[in-house]
C-alpha cells in the first residue's frame, strides 16, 4: 500500500464502521439519525477517492490543460456523488420529521422505551 | 420507447395531483393505466421477436432476444441502457396489471390527491427497477421506491404506523449506504457501471478480489427481500394498519419481487464468485421460520405478511436448488404468489372493513354473510397451498422436480407449514356470521378485482403449462406420475394439517411466546452485521 | 498538498468520533457541521470542486435541520425518559453494552481490511467521459456534462426524490395553519448583527447563486449548488424574521411544474438520441443554451423545494 494512496480509502471505510458502530450502540435516536447522514459523507469518500493519486486536477478545462490524464479527475464519481449527497439530505429531512412525530406520540428519545411501548400497544 | 415507460406514469401521478378537481380525474387515472396495460403487452409481444445484435450484451436467462434502447445514443459504456428481456417484460406486464387492479379497487375508497400521485410515481419507479440495467440506477430508484412506500404504508395516520414506517424507512437507508459502498468497489474494478459489461470484465480479476462487492451487495439484497435475520421489517411494512389494502396487496405482490429480480441480475453479474448453496440453506431457513411465526399472530394482515416471507424462502430456493425445472418453477411461482397474495389482501380489507376488527378469532361466516369476497378468499387459499389444479400447485410440482430423499421431506415440510397457516386463515369463512350485514353494503368496485383474481388462480392452473410458454418461451410438461403423487401427498398433509391445527396450535403457549420476538431498529442493524461477517466468512474461507 | 489532506483527513476523523462522545444535542450537532465542512474541504483537495460545494451547502442545511427540529432537547442530557424506567436502565451494565459491540465491530472490520483488495482502478471509462466530453455535450465542466448530458436519467429521479420528500413532509407534519405573531419580535430579530449580516448579504446570495447556475458549465458549480445558495436566503430569511408572506401552496405548484419541464425538455432533446437539434453552425450556441437552460430549471427546482422544506420546519417548530 503506497502512501497517498491508500490512506483516503482506509480513512473512509474506517469512518463507514465507526459509524455502524454507533448505530448500534445508540440508544438514543437522535444519534442514531445524525450517524446515517456521517454513514452517507464517509462512502461518498470511499467513492471520491477511486482513482487519486497525490496530484489531481477537477476535470474542468481551464485546469485540465496540460495533465496527462492520470492527473485528472473522475468526472463520473464526482456527478454520480452529488446525486447521492442531495439523496442524502432529502432523507435526513423525512426522518427528522418522523422522529419527532413520534416523539410527540410517545415522549421519549430512547428507542428501547420505545419498541416497549408500542410492544404493550 | 421503454423510457415512456418509466416516464409516463410519473407525468401521468403529477398531473393528476396538480389538476385533481373531480371524478373525472380518477377516470383518466384509469383510462391512463389501462393504456399502459396495453402498451405494456405490445410490449412484451415485441420483446419475445427481437434478437440482441451486440456481442457484449447478452439478453438475459431465457434466450437471446430481447429490446435494448441506449438513452442519448451513447454507446452502452458511457450512457445508461434500459434493457427489456423475457424476464423483465414479464414484470413489466405483471406491474401494469396490478396497478391496474389496485387503481379500480381505490375507486371509491381513496379520495385524495396524494394517494394518486404517489400510486402513479410508485409505479414509475418500479417499472425503471425493472428496465435498468445499471447499478447507480438501482440505488437511485430504490431510494426513491423506499420513499414512497413510506409515506404510503403512514397514509391512514394510524397511532401504530409511525414506529413501523420510521423502523422501515431507517433500516433501508442504512442498507443503502452498504450497497453504496459495494458499488463503488464494483465499479472500481470493473470501470464501468452497466451490469453486463462488468460480468465480462469481472471475468479478468482474481477471484479473492471480488469477495467484497459480491458480500456487500448480497447484504443489501437479502435485506431487500426479507429473508433471515433480516426480515422484521415486512410485517411491521406489509401488515401495519395504516396502510391502505392496495398498497398492502402491491407491497406484497410486486415490490419485494424487485428485490428478488434484482438477486438474479447481480447472480448473473457475480458468476464467478456465486454461491448458490448458501443461499439454498438461507431460503429453506426463512421458509420454515416464517410459517412458524406467521401461525403465531392473531391480525390478519400479520399472518398473511410473515406467510409472504416464507413464500419468498421457497422462491430462493427454488432458485438455488439447480433441479431441471426449478427455475422455472420458480419464475412462475414469483408470479403466481402475486396473484394470490395480493387477492387475500384486498379481500382482508373489505373483510376487516365490514366486521371492524382484524383479529382471526373475532371474524366468522364470511361465505354466509359476503359470498363472493368468500369465494374470491378460497380460490386464493386454494391457490397458495397448492390444492390441484390450480396455479400454485404447478408452480410447487416444478420446484420440487427431480429432488429425491432429505429435499424432498423438507420441501414437503414447507408446503405443510403453508397449508396449517391456512386452515388457520380460512377458520374466518365458516360458521355463522357474527355482524349484521345489511348495514355495510360492499363496493362493487372493490368486488371486481378479487373475483378477476381469484379466477386467475384457478385458470392459472389449469392452464398453467400454456401460461409458461407464452411467458417464458420455455416447453415443460407435467408428467401424470409424478403429478398424481402430489396430489396424494397434498391431501395427506391437508388432514394432517387439519389435525395438527386443531390439537396442537390453537393452545400451544410456545407460540405465544414466538409473538413476542421483535427486533428493534438497533437489532436489524446488528443482524445486517452478523450475516455480512457470516456470509464473507463463508464465501472467503469456506470456498 | 498531501500533507493538508492527512491533517484534514484526521481532524474529520476526530470530529466524526466526538460526535459520538459528547453528551448535549448542541454540541453533536456542532461537531457534525465541523465533520460536513471538513470533509468538504477533503474533497476539494481530493479534486472535486463540484462536491465539495455540494457537501458544505448540504451540510449546512443538514444542520440548519438539525438545530430547528431538535431546538426543545437542548437544555436536557442525554437521553428523556421517564423516573420508573430511569431505575430500569440503570441497571443494566454499562460495560456489556459498549464493549461487546466494539469488539464485534473490530472483528468485522478487520475481516474487511483482510480481504480488502488492491489499489487496481480500471480508468478506461473516465478516458473515454474527459476526451470526449466536449464534442459529445458541449461546456468545459465534464460533471455538468455528465449529469446533464450521458447520466441524465438519474438527475431526473434525484430531483423526483426531492418533490416526494416536500411533499411527504408536508402529509407528515400535522400542522397545517401558521400563526403570526404580531407585534412582539424575537431575540433575533432585534439583534443588529443579524438584521446587518441579512441586508449586506442578501444581494450577494442571490448573485452568487445566479452566478454558479449560469456558469456550472464553464467552471465548477451548476444546477444543485446555486440553487442551494439561492435557498438560503430564503431560509435565513425565515429564521431571522418569522415573517411567513410567501404562498407555500404556489411554490409548490410551481416546483411541480417545473420538474414537468425538466422531464419534458428531457424527453424531447437527450431521449431522443442526440443533441443535435439545429444545422451545423447553431450547433456550440445550441449546447450552451441547452445547458444553462436545464441548469437553471434544475436550480430554481432544487431552491423552491428546499424553501418549502424550510417553511415546513420552521412553521412546525414555532408551534
Amino acid at each position: 500500500m503506497t502512501i497517498g494512496f491508500g490512506i483516503v480509502e482506509l480513512v473512509s471505510i474506517i469512518m463507514f464502521f465507526f459509524s455502524y458502530y454507533a448505530i448500534i450502540v445508540s440508544r438514543n435516536m437522535i444519534k442514531s439519525i445524525i450517524f446515517m447522514s456521517i454513514m452517507e459523507v464517509s462512502v461518498v469518500m470511499f467513492w471520491l477517492s477511486i482513482g487519486f493519486n497525490g496530484n489531481i486536477v477537477p476535470p474542468i478545462l481551464q485546469s485540465m490543460e496540460g495533465h496527462s490524464i492520470e492527473n485528472i479527475g473522475d468526472p463520473l464519481t464526482q456527478g454520480l456523488m452529488i446525486t447521492a449527497i442531495v439523496i442524502g439530505l432529502s432523507v435526513t429531512a423525512v426522518n427528522t420529521i418522523m422522529f419527532l412525530t413520534l416523539y410527540r406520540k410517545y415522549k421519549t428519545t430512547d428507542w428501547d422505551i420505545v419498541k416497549k411501548r408500542q410492544m404493550a400497544g | 420507447m421503454l423510457v415512456y415507460f418509466v416516464i409516463v406514469p410519473i407525468i401521468v401521478g403529477l398531473i393528476l395531483y396538480l389538476l385533481y378537481k373531480s371524478t373525472l380525474v380518477r377516470i383518466f387515472a384509469v383510462i391512463a393505466q389501462l393504456g399502459l396495460v396495453i402498451a405494456s403487452v405490445y410490449m412484451f409481444i415485441q420483446a419475445r421477436a427481437f434478437t440482441v445484435y451486440e456481442g457484449a450484451i447478452k439478453g438475459g436467462f431465457l434466450g437471446e432476444s430481447g429490446i435494448i434502447e441506449r438513452i442519448g445514443g451513447y454507446e452502452s459504456v458511457m450512457g445508461i441502457t434500459l434493457m427489456a428481456d423475457t424476464l423483465s417484460a414479464v414484470f413489466i406486464m405483471l406491474t401494469a396489471f396490478f396497478f391496474l387492479i389496485g387503481v379500480i379497487y381505490s375507486f371509491n375508497e381513496q379520495k385524495k390527491p396524494l394517494f394518486w400521485m404517489l400510486m402513479f410515481i410508485w409505479q414509475g419507479a418500479l417499472m425503471g427497477i425493472f428496465l435498468t440495467s445499471d447499478f447507480f440506477n438501482i440505488f437511485v430508484l430504490m431510494e426513491v421506491a423506499t420513499l414512497i412506500v413510506t409515506v404510503l404504508i403512514l397514509f391512514e395516520r394510524a397511532k401504530r404506523s409511525m414506529y413501523d414506517g420510521l423502523i422501515y424507512f431507517m433500516a433501508n437507508v442504512v442498507i443503502m449506504q452498504f450497497y453504496l459502498l459495494g458499488a463503488g468497489y464494483l465499479y472500481r474494478y470493473t470501470g464501468t457501471l452497466s451490469l453486463y459489461i462488468a460480468n465480462e470484465q469481472l471475468k479478468f480479476i482474481e477471484r479473492e478480489y471480488i469477495i467484497l462487492p459480491y458480500v456487500l451487495i448480497m447484504t443489501f439484497i437479502v435485506l431487500k427481500s426479507a429473508l433471515v435475520p433480516m426480515f422484521s421489517w415486512l410485517p411491521k411494512a406489509h401488515g401495519t394498519p395504516g396502510a391502505p389494502s392496495s398498497v398492502s396487496a402491491i407491497l406484497s405482490g410486486l415490490h419485494i419481487k424487485s428485490a428478488v429480480y434484482l438477486f438474479l441480475r447481480f447472480q448473473y453479474t457475480f458468476e464467478v464468485v456465486a454461491v448458490p448453496e448458501f443461499f439454498l440453506a438461507i431460503g429453506i431457513i426463512t421458509a420454515i421460520v416464517g410459517f412458524i411465526m406467521a401461525l403465531a399472530q392473531s391480525d390478519a394482515k400479520l399472518v398473511l405478511a410473515y406467510h409472504t416471507i416464507s413464500q419468498i424462502g421457497l422462491i430462493f430456493t427454488g432458485f438455488n436448488i439447480g433441479g431441471p425445472y426449478s427455475y422455472i418453477g420458480s419464475l412462475y411461482h414469483m408470479v403466481n404468489h402475486a396473484i394470490f397474495k395480493s387477492t387475500l389482501f384486498l379481500a382482508t380489507g373489505i373483510i376487516s372493513y365490514a366486521y371492524g376488527t382484524r383479529t382471526i378469532y373475532d371474524i366468522k361466516g364470511v361465505f354466509k354473510s359476503m359470498p363472493l369476497v368468500g369465494t374470491a378468499t378460497l380460490l386464493a387459499i386454494f391457490g397458495i397451498t397448492g390444492t390441484p389444479i390450480f396455479n400454485g400447485s404447478i408452480s410447487k410440482y416444478f420446484i420440487m422436480s427431480g429432488q429425491q430423499g432429505i429435499m424432498q421431506y423438507i420441501l414437503i415440510f414447507m408446503s405443510l407449514g403453508t397449508i396449517i397457516s391456512f386452515v388457520k386463515f380460512s377458520t374466518m369463512l365458516w360458521g355463522k356470521p357474527n355482524i349484521n350485514i345489511e348495514t355495510k353494503k360492499v363496493d362493487i368496485a372493490q368486488q371486481i378485482p378479487i373475483l378477476l383474481l381469484g379466477s386467475l388462480c384457478f385458470l392459472g392452473g389449469v392452464f398453467g403449462q400454456q401460461f409458461i410458454l407464452f411467458m417464458f418461451n420455455t416447453e415443460l410438461s407435467v408428467n401424470p406420475a409424478g403429478y398424481l403423487e402430489k396430489i396424494i401427498i397434498f391431501f395427506i398433509s391437508l388432514v394432517v394439517g387439519i389435525l395438527i391445527y386443531k390439537y396442537y396450535i390453537k393452545k400451544s403457549k410456545l407460540l405465544k411466546r414466538v409473538k413476542q420476538i421483535d427486533l428493534g431498529f438497533r437489532g436489524i442493524c446488528i443482524a445486517m452485521g452478523i450475516f455480512f461477517g457470516i456470509m464473507l466468512i463463508y464465501v472467503g474461507f469456506l470456498q | 498538498m498531501i500533507n493538508i489532506l492527512y491533517i484534514m483527513l484526521f481532524l474529520w476523523m476526530l470530529s466524526g468520533v466526538l460526535v459520538l462522545i459528547e453528551k448535549k444535542v448542541l454540541s453533536m450537532i456542532i461537531w457534525f457541521f465541523i465533520f460536513s465542512l471538513v470533509g468538504a474541504f477533503a474533497f476539494f483537495l481530493l479534486g472535486s470542486p463540484d462536491v465539495a460545494m455540494a457537501e458544505a451547502a448540504i451540510g449546512a442545511f443538514s444542520t440548519i435541520v438539525f438545530i430547528v427540529c431538535f431546538e426543545k432537547f437542548f437544555k436536557l442530557r442525554d437521553i428523556i425518559q421517564i423516573k420508573a424506567e430511569e431505575e430500569e436502565i440503570k441497571k443494566e451494565n454499562k460495560i456489556k453494552r459498549f464493549i461487546i459491540p466494539c469488539i464485534f465491530v473490530l472483528i468485522l472490520g478487520s475481516m474487511f481490511i483482510y480481504f480488502l483488495p488492491p489499489e487496481t482502478t480500471n480508468s478506461y471509462l473516465k478516458e473515454l467521459y474527459i476526451t470526449r466530453f466536449m464534442s459529445d455535450i458541449g461546456g468545459e465542466n465534464a460533471v455538468t456534462s455528465i449529469y446533464l448530458g450521458y447520466r441524465l436519467y438519474d438527475t431526473l429521479f434525484e430531483a423526483l426524490m426531492l418533490v416526494i420528500a416536500v411533499v411527504a413532509i408536508t402529509h407528515m407534519s400535522y400542522t397545517d395553519k401558521i400563526q403570526i405573531k404580531e407585534g412582539e419580535r424575537s431575540e433575533i430579530e432585534k439583534s443588529n448583527i443579524a438584521n446587518l449580516l441579512l441586508r449586506a448579504l442578501a444581494p450577494m446570495a442571490i448573485l452568487f447563486g445566479i452566478y454558479v447556475i449560469a456558469n456550472g458549465f464553464l467552471t465548477a458549480g451548476g444546477g444543485f449548488q446555486g440553487g442551494l445558495a439561492i435557498a438560503s436566503f430564503f431560509i435565513c430569511r425565515f429564521l431571522i424574521y418569522d415573517v411567513y408572506d410567501l404562498d407555500m401552496k404556489k411554490i409548490n405548484k410551481l416546483e411541480e411544474l417545473v420538474f414537468i419541464l425538466i422531464v419534458v425538455v428531457a424527453a424531447v432533446t437527450v431521449f431522443q438520441g442526440t443533441l443535435y437539434l439545429f444545422p451545423e453552425q447553431y450547433t456550440a450556441m445550441t449546447r450552451n443554451i441547452y445547458l444553462i437552460f436545464m441548469n437553471a430549471l434544475v436550480g430554481l427546482k432544487v431552491a423552491c423545494g428546499f424553501i418549502i422544506l424550510f417553511y415546513r420546519y420552521v412553521a412546525i417548530e414555532r408551534n
